[in-house]
């Protein structure tokens, strides 16, 4: 379901939906006529539908889906699509440590074929999990709609945790976000987005297991949360995971791989 | 009953984006304009004398407020009642006492009156007293009838001086925050308002003496009232109005005395429907029987509802992240903040209950029971901005249109239910304003 409103004097058209990828949408408009603002709505909302059915593990018709039923049978062709992505979060995987996994147990039991695009499961009970990343990745298509579309100033939240800011608020050089502290609700910190996304990670009261740490099997449950700014949104989702999961020790060099992203970590008390 | 703490005049202006150059669309609110930050920069060490004619409870409750207010002092109170005025001299006891208005409209030292008197004094001390070459300020309902509500326009017109009508909700910042964003298409198109106030009590003062009962009671007796619809009534009247930018053409409804059978003459139940020209009808309840609904004015749109009272909205079906209505207000007033509402990932509530959003963060609400005034219900704003007005003498804009034509429809009711049939707006009583423009 949807809701939107345009605001005549500042030329600012307000989208939201939900509920979608299990959480809510909403996109920020700015610069146009409410006719213009409203078409390039529409063409997000398609958008985001059609994600949702590719990348959703519990619509028994999506791509993933099928993936997950057969993949340990025979090898599953993957569309070019799909594709890419699977490929992004091999390198993720690795890149990381293998801290973000897409299957929460053991990724090198994918075996990738990029000679017919097929994956298939060395192990029966492998399923993959792209929640992780859709959010991120739909900030990737929204992006490239704005650009094609010519929308110059966008401020798209994809469930808080996925923010991407396309030029800067209308009164000041770029967006400025305030973090709070999810257990006290005081600000944290006041992040400043421009042109990039922010990625945020962490448990809250309400929800305080939903990231498995893929090497241990158990929900992380200690009080922290990680926020990174960067050009890549999907990147920013396997990173901000990855920060969640990993041990002291490994963050380091995590980083090091993610030298373009502006990565803050806080312990929530 | 207050759920939350004071919010300073300054705060109201903050909480709409008014200062540090933000730009509130004030078309929309000409009333707040009337006084420019020039003029308030001009006055601050200004106070202008005010004679008080009407030390009942009302007027007590205005004095208590005026005692800390700057910008005012009252020189001057009036009362036939010996008790209250004897109360009204404790908040002001170098204040001269009258006990006949017209004596106190003598005094050429007195540059504004205020007026909380009953219903019936309403037309003729205003009158008097604008012709007089006093700024007005006078309490809701205008009169008892739409002829000396146009009268009292009429003359406020002619007299170039300032009148203030007692639609504290125009000041209340609740309102006026949640009216933008209607007017802003917050909820759509309003298809619907559903405005009530229920109490329980009898309305009744303590009366020292049987003789006095018809005095201390006015509210009571048609005489010197026209009860729930001028009392009440207005107040949501006007809200509807400001809601919808139209003023309704027919009304219709009942009213009974149902439960309060104690010799009173004005219903104590009351059922109305007003219709606008575009078909929407605003209806209109108040019952002094039973206080469980409280008041509220239900605005509903396509889009979502409005309860201003409790100074809370709801969206029909999708609920935008707080954080982003935020930073859209923001936007609107051109503020550029830290909003917050990044974090760890949203995950909708499996509850079904739609509890609405609020609509400013700092916000009184209050339960209606008071029959004298309740706190922080924009009544000490609408005060400041009569004496400023009476200082730098421009009217607020708007101001009495607003209230001219919700007293006129609380009449045009009570018409409706007295000879049980249609009302129609009277051409006569039309001033140019809104949709009668």
């Amino acid at each position: 379901m949807s809701y939107s409103n345009y605001y005549t004097d500042s030329q600012l058209y307000h989208g939201s939906m939900s509920p979608v990828m299990g959480t809510e949408l909403d996109v920020l408009l700015i610069g146009g006529e409410e006719a213009f603002l409203s078409s390039v709505w529409q063409i997000i909302q398609t958008e985001v539908v059609r994600l949702n059915g590719l990348l959703s593990c519990f619509d028994e018709d999506s791509e993933v889906s099928k993936i997950n039923r057969e993949a340990s049978v025979y090898a599953v062709n993957v569309s070019d699509e799909l594709w890419q992505l699977l490929i992004d979060c091999k390198r993720y995987y690795e890149s990381t440590e293998g801290c973000f996994d897409i299957t929460a147990n053991d990724f090198s039991k994918v075996l990738l074929n990029d000679k017919d695009k097929s994956i298939y499961f060395l192990a029966e009970t492998l399923k993959i999990d792209l929640g992780g990343i859709g959010k991120g990745y739909a900030l990737k298509k929204i992006s490239e709609i704005l650009e094609r579309e010519k929308v110059t100033r966008a401020l798209v939240n994809f469930g808080n945790s996925s923010v991407l800011a396309v030029g800067t608020h209308p009164c000041g050089d770029y967006w400025p976000v305030g973090i709070d502290n999810p257990f006290t609700h005081e600000r944290m910190d006041n992040l400043r987005l421009h042109d990039n996304t922010l990625t945020t990670s962490g448990n809250t009261p309400t929800h305080p297991k939903h990231i498995i740490n893929p090497k241990t099997g158990m929900f992380v449950e200690e009080h922290k949360m990680a926020s990174v700014i960067g050009p890549d949104p999907v990147a920013g989702e396997a990173l901000s995971t990855a920060l969640m999961v990993a041990d002291e020790k490994s963050i380091p060099a995590i980083m090091k791989k993610f030298d373009l992203y502006e990565i803050h970590l806080y312990k929530l008390c | 009953m207050s759920e939350d703490t004071n919010l300073s005049r300054r705060d109201f202006f903050k909480e709409l984006g008014m200062v540090g150059g933000g730009g509130m669309m004030l078309s929309a609110f000409p009333w707040l304009q009337s006084c420019s930050a020039d003029d308030k920069a001009k006055i601050v060490k200004e106070k202008v004398r005010i004679g008080f004619i009407g030390t009942g409870s009302r007027g007590q409750f205005h004095l208590n407020n005026l005692k800390s207010n700057p910008i005012a002092d009252v020189v001057a109170l009036c009362d036939n009642y010996p008790p209250h005025l004897k109360d009204a001299s404790a908040i002001f006891p170098k204040a001269k006492r009258y006990v006949d208005y017209r004596r106190l409209l003598e005094d050429k030292d007195i540059q504004a009156v205020m007026i909380a008197t009953p219903l019936n004094e309403h037309a003729h001390m205003t009158i008097e007293s604008l012709q007089a070459g006093k700024h007005v300020f006078c309490e809701k309902s205008m009169a008892m009838t739409p002829q000396d509500c146009l009268n009292m326009y009429n003359t406020f017109k002619q007299s170039g001086k300032v009148l203030f009508i007692g639609q504290q909700r125009l000041y209340d910042p609740k309102y006026v925050r949640v009216m933008e964003m209607i007017h802003n298409g917050l909820i759509g198109t309003i298809c619907g308002i559903r405005a009530y106030w229920f109490r329980n009590n009898d309305w009744r003062r303590p009366v020292p003496s049987p003789e006095l009962e018809r005095k201390i009671n006015w509210r009571l007796y048609k005489a010197t009232s026209c009860g729930l619809m001028t009392e009440l009534a207005t107040h949501q009247l006007q809200v509807g109005n400001w809601a919808l930018k139209m003023i309704p053409e027919t009304v219709t409804g009942m009213g009974d005395i149902v439960f309060w059978k104690d010799g009173r003459e004005v219903y104590d139940n009351v059922s109305l429907i007003y219709r606008y020209s575009n078909g929407v009808k605003m209806t209109y309840e108040s019952i002094i029987s039973n206080k469980f609904y409280g008041l509220e004015e239900e605005i509903l749109g396509n889009k979502g509802t409005v309860e201003p009272e409790k100074g809370r909205y709801y969206f029909e079906d999708v609920k935008p992240a707080p954080g982003i209505m935020q930073l859209i207000n923001q936007i609107e007033h051109k503020v550029f903040d830290n909003v917050s509402f990044a974090g760890p990932s949203w995950v909708p509530e499996t509850a079904s209950i739609n509890k609405g959003e609020m609509i400013m963060d700092h916000m009184t609400a209050h339960d209606g029971a008071s029959s004298v005034g309740a706190s922080d219900d924009g009544t000490v704003e609408l005060e400041t901005a009569f004496c400023e007005a009476a200082i730098t003498g421009k009217p607020a804009k708007n101001l009495v249109e607003e209230a001219y034509y919700s007293s006129v429809l609380g009449l045009l009711g009570l018409q409706a239910m007295e000879e049980n049939r249609i009302v129609t707006f009277p051409a006569e009583y039309k001033i140019p304003y809104l949709n009668f423009a």
